[in-house]
């Protein structure tokens, strides 16, 4: 009796052929690809912890991009992990960078060289990670700057944005990595035009702050009475209301950019308290909270470079130096001489 | 000739070297800390932080973690500690000017106690934390002190008359203040004092907000209690060094410090203050309120000028805070304090 199971599974094996394996594997690969574009993206940006949403961009991503051999290319799965994936690089980038500035303060020089060069090195690697998200957008939604793609759905939105807005990263990782990734300059503009075919209000003024940071990039590129200025502060404050403060983040950055150093720290402040006050918006927490690591560097940027050391916990909007005790209110003070101390115990 | 040239150069080469190390080394000293979660609580935790900070300044501490205060206060008192942490009203009994910071009803809000702590970190308000005995370098909020009660029908002074309270049998201040209001005193300890509430061995503790849930105080109120919303005091958590084991200059460097960070301190208390449900809170009427401010001066002031346990100095310290915050409050012109 068991000879004969055997050799019916054997029969069944076989009936099973290339052909057939081909047929699964290509069903798999839509009902997968299409589950991580429908389902997890949207899972995952509801949820705040950006260094999961990176090791899951750097565990799932070559999977799911490998259905790309059996069925369609993913481009919509695709797009969402290389974003994920290339915020890890990112994150290692901040670090090197951090490493670095400690490192020139306490006159190492060695040793802030080496940092420099393992900060482009990651650099380089988040860029071609955004860069790949950038053109897996392209292919899924068609490059921007012509008609706006049709957007069926809100994941549709997302991800659209998604892929805007690491475009722009792309360049922004390229350029600090000396041009490693060679990614094209003119993703940004694209970008910018792309982010028209969003509804500003819906995205939390993402589409026109990234609109603004790319005219503040690129010279020339601002429209005739546009003020990027006004529209990236309009922008962050319409994400704040609503406790998704990606918009306030690009402001910060194109700040910093610009060398205005005094306005980025009080954009840095009023960021914090608008995280005191405004709770994060469900939906999009890890927007919000990609938002709040890139204030956060900046911000450890400011404290590395004057003491040495990232912002303290709870110190996010304080600056060093700033935080001297009130000026001597002698009047608290006069004639007080205080009693004989008790002796100790 | 060459050769002792040479031998010389040597010599002062090792010897600076030799200096400089020293210098990068920081001079050792010891830190006690008191802590009731020991080397995981949040009191060592911020004394990490203290650390990395005196180390700048050319010290580098030793903590070691004590879950005991007295065996804390003792040690530092045998020399077994260059400095140590404890909460306020047990440093009353080394430096009565800052022990009396946490004088009952003489703080009424973080906003006060933070002015406090930012004027005493300045040069002026530096002097009067140093004695000849011992020298006051650094104060830290503890959370303000609530009355958490069984029955929350117990909300006046009158119906404390005849309750037993959890008293700490160290704090003369609270003894003064518990017989004052007719009730019972029930000697206690930071060991003892939330499990005797919980288990009804007391109608009533006095205990900041981390008590709520961290000594599991909610237990206690379960049963129709609640928090009286009234801050009996402002615990402090202190360091204090015998005068002449640190400079001035890093004395007045680790105040500052302390005041600089005062904020992120005070988050985490108050973060305390907003984790008691909403519900547990009973609410003060306006005019009791009155009538307890001016009954915990009147206490206030027996304890200074009868007990000797609150010093007159940082009395008249407080009652110019709270004048310059609540101008209008009758006791700006009467000035008893």
């Amino acid at each position: 009796m068991r000879l004969v199971n055997r050799l019916c599974a054997l029969g069944a094996l076989l009936a099973l052929g290339p052909g057939c394996r081909g047929f699964m594997y290509g069903q798999t690969g839509d009902v997968t690809t299409h589950f991580a574009a429908e389902h997890v993206t949207p899972f995952v940006m509801s949820t705040d912890d950006a260094e999961m949403a990176c090791a899951s961009g750097l565990a799932m991503g070559n999977f799911t991009m490998s259905f790309e051999r059996v069925t369609d290319r993913p481009n919509r799965a695709a797009l969402s992990a290389l974003a994920s994936a290339a915020s890890c690089a990112e994150a290692h980038a901040w670090e090197a960078e951090l490493r670095s500035l400690r490192a020139l303060r306490a006159n190492q020089p060695e040793e802030a060289q080496d940092a420099r060069v393992e900060e482009k090195r990651w650099h380089a690697v988040a860029a071609r990670r955004y860069g790949a998200a950038w053109t897996r957008m392209t292919q899924a939604f068609g490059t921007p700057g012509g008609t706006c793609p049709t957007l069926e759905t809100p994941e549709d939105e997302t991800l659209y944005l998604v892929g805007l807005i690491a475009g722009g990263q792309a360049v922004t990782h390229d350029r600090a990595a000396e041009g490693q990734a060679g990614i094209a300059l003119d993703v940004p503009r694209l970008a910018a035009r792309g982010s028209e075919c969003l509804d500003d209000a819906r995205w939390f003024g993402v589409p026109s702050a990234l609109r603004a940071a790319v005219w503040l990039s690129v010279p020339g590129a601002a429209p005739e009475g546009e003020d990027p200025w006004a529209r990236l502060a309009a922008a962050a404050e319409l994400g704040e209301s609503k406790g998704m403060r990606l918009a306030r983040a690009i402001q910060i950055e194109s700040l910093a950019a610009a060398g205005r150093l005094e306005d980025v720290r009080a954009a840095i402040k009023t960021y914090a308290e608008s995280r005191e006050k405004t709770p994060t918006h469900g939906a999009f927490a890890l927007l919000d909270q990609n938002g709040l690591l890139l204030v956060q560097q900046m911000s450890d940027r400011i404290w590395t470079r004057e003491t040495g050391h990232r912002t303290p916990l709870g110190a996010l909007g304080t600056f060093p130096g700033v935080a001297a005790p009130a000026t001597e209110d002698t009047s608290l003070f006069e004639g007080l001489g205080g009693d004989t101390p008790a002796s100790a115990p | 000739m060459r050769s002792l040239h040479r031998l010389i150069t040597l010599v002062v080469a090792c010897s600076t070297l030799l200096g400089a190390s020293a210098a990068l080394a920081g001079t050792a000293k010891s830190l006690c800390v008191y802590d009731p979660s020991g080397a995981n609580g949040d009191i060592f935790n911020l004394t990490k932080d203290f650390k990395a900070a005196a180390s700048a300044w050319g010290v580098d501490f030793n903590a070691k973690p004590y879950t005991d205060e007295k065996t804390a206060a003792e040690d530092f008192k045998a020399g077994k500690c260059d400095a140590v942490v404890l909460t306020s009203t047990r440093v009353r009994l080394f430096h009565k000017f800052a022990g009396s910071l946490e004088a009952m009803g003489a703080v009424t809000s973080y906003d006060q106690l933070q002015t406090v702590v930012q004027q005493l970190s300045t040069p002026a308000g530096g002097k009067l934390l140093k004695t000849p005995e011992y020298d006051v370098l650094g104060i830290y909020p503890g959370g303000a002190v609530w009355l958490y009660v069984r029955d929350r029908k117990v909300d006046t002074v009158p119906e404390l008359a005849g309750k037993r309270i959890a008293t700490l049998d160290y704090d003369d201040a609270a003894k003064t203040m518990v017989r004052h209001v007719g009730a019972s005193l029930v000697p206690a300890d930071l060991g003892n004092f939330a499990g005797m509430f919980n288990n009804g061995s007391v109608d009533a503790a006095y205990a900041p907000a981390i008590g709520y849930k961290a000594l599991e105080m909610h237990k206690g109120v379960s049963k129709g209690g609640g928090i009286a919303k009234y801050i009996l005091s402002h615990l402090t958590f202190q360091v204090v060094a015998k005068t002449g084991a640190f400079t001035d200059e890093f004395a007045q460097n680790a105040r500052k410090w302390g005041a600089d960070n005062f904020t992120r301190f005070r988050k985490v208390v108050e973060k305390g203050d907003q984790d008691i449900p909403k519900a547990v809170w009973i609410d003060i009427a306006a005019g009791d309120k009155e009538k307890y401010d001016a009954m915990f001066q009147e206490v206030r002031l027996r304890l200074r000028d009868e007990s000797k346990v609150y010093d007159k100095g940082m009395l008249t310290l407080l009652r110019r805070v709270r004048c310059k915050a609540e101008p209008a409050r009758a006791e700006c012109a009467e000035q008893k304090e």
